[in-house]
């Protein structure tokens, strides 16, 4: 039975990783280790970083974050990514569904 | 340190090189200068998770095996590409990757080919009508039924005439043009493996 629960919580983790990524992003632009850092401390070890990539494409190709290269003092240029207003209204939306969906599955665990 | 050729640690450095040569081995069907970019966001990536560990081996299995996350994005990334160009090949090159990128690239693979395959037959039948008027169209048959087709031995009634051939031209390139612009817009995710997967040496 814990190998069941321990399989769900990864599904779990794995399904809501848009959601927790676009989260990571409102709070300021990242960039892509910064961003794995933040989802590895939410998520654990739910799915490799370079996943994240894949992601990130399909978010800049929906318009809903915008990407630029920045020139580091030190160490190698990095690409950052911040949300588009459209992106951030895409958000602002999950989290009245993700409250909503909540908020009823609270009802039926109690 | 901008690259992981700048590493001191020699076996830190073959560790990074057998890592990047597999990036440079799944970038390879995309222009250069995207696999560039994606490559210097992965190594970017590595050298930051490197800092943070200290550990070549441990930093690469965080980023994870190039296998699972690769291919979709090249995907992707053909996919938006043949979207914008509308260029055969780039359309070619897109469907044989997203064949790849598992059962949901696999079924966008075989829907957009049998559309564009229909594309193609439209046209090829509204050029075939200038050599061949006689036999080509859209015939209401002696025997009953419709034809459309190209038969020189056609018993019926051509109800369109020569105006099926600039029709059948426009609908191919139309189908074309809404399914280039639909397949280039399409993302499709090969479903990685739950949990960090070791490095195999």
């Amino acid at each position: 039975m814990d190998e069941t629960v321990r399989d769900w919580e990864r599904r779990w983790r794995k399904s809501v990783l848009p959601f927790a990524a676009l989260a990571a992003l409102r709070q300021g632009p990242k960039h892509g280790y910064a961003l794995a850092t933040a989802l590895r401390d939410l998520l654990g070890a739910a799915a490799p970083e370079g996943t994240l990539y894949p992601l990130l494409n399909g978010f800049e190709r929906e318009g809903l974050t915008i990407a630029e290269w920045a020139i580091q003092e030190a160490g190698p240029a990095r690409k950052t990514y911040a949300l588009t207003p459209k992106g951030e209204a895409v958000f602002d939306a999950a989290v009245k569904s993700w409250n909503g969906f909540s908020e009823s599955l609270g009802g039926l665990t109690q | 340190m901008t690259r992981w050729t700048d590493l001191v640690d020699a076996g830190a450095r073959a560790t990074f090189a057998a890592y990047f040569a597999k990036v440079d081995r799944a970038l390879a069907a995309l222009p250069r200068s995207e696999a560039e970019e994606i490559k210097a966001e992965l190594e970017a990536h590595a050298l930051d998770a490197f800092a943070a560990s200290g550990e070549a081996t441990s930093a690469l299995s965080q980023l994870g095996d190039t296998d699972d996350f690769l291919p979709a994005l090249v995907a992707d990334r053909l996919r938006a590409r043949a979207g914008r160009t509308f260029n055969p090949g780039d359309i070619a090159a897109a469907l044989m990757r997203s064949a790849g990128a598992g059962i949901a690239g696999l079924a966008t693979t075989v829907a957009a080919g049998l559309g564009y395959a229909v594309a193609v037959i439209c046209v090829a039948l509204g050029i075939v009508k200038f050599f061949a008027p006689h036999g080509t169209g859209v015939y209401r048959l002696d025997a009953g039924g419709i034809f459309i087709g190209s038969d020189a031995n056609v018993q019926g009634v051509d109800l369109v005439g020569m105006w099926f051939s600039p029709l059948a031209i426009a609908v191919g390139v139309c189908l074309y043009v809404v399914l280039t612009w639909t397949f280039g817009r399409a993302t499709v995710r090969k479903r990685a493996p739950l949990g960090c997967r070791p490095m195999e040496d």
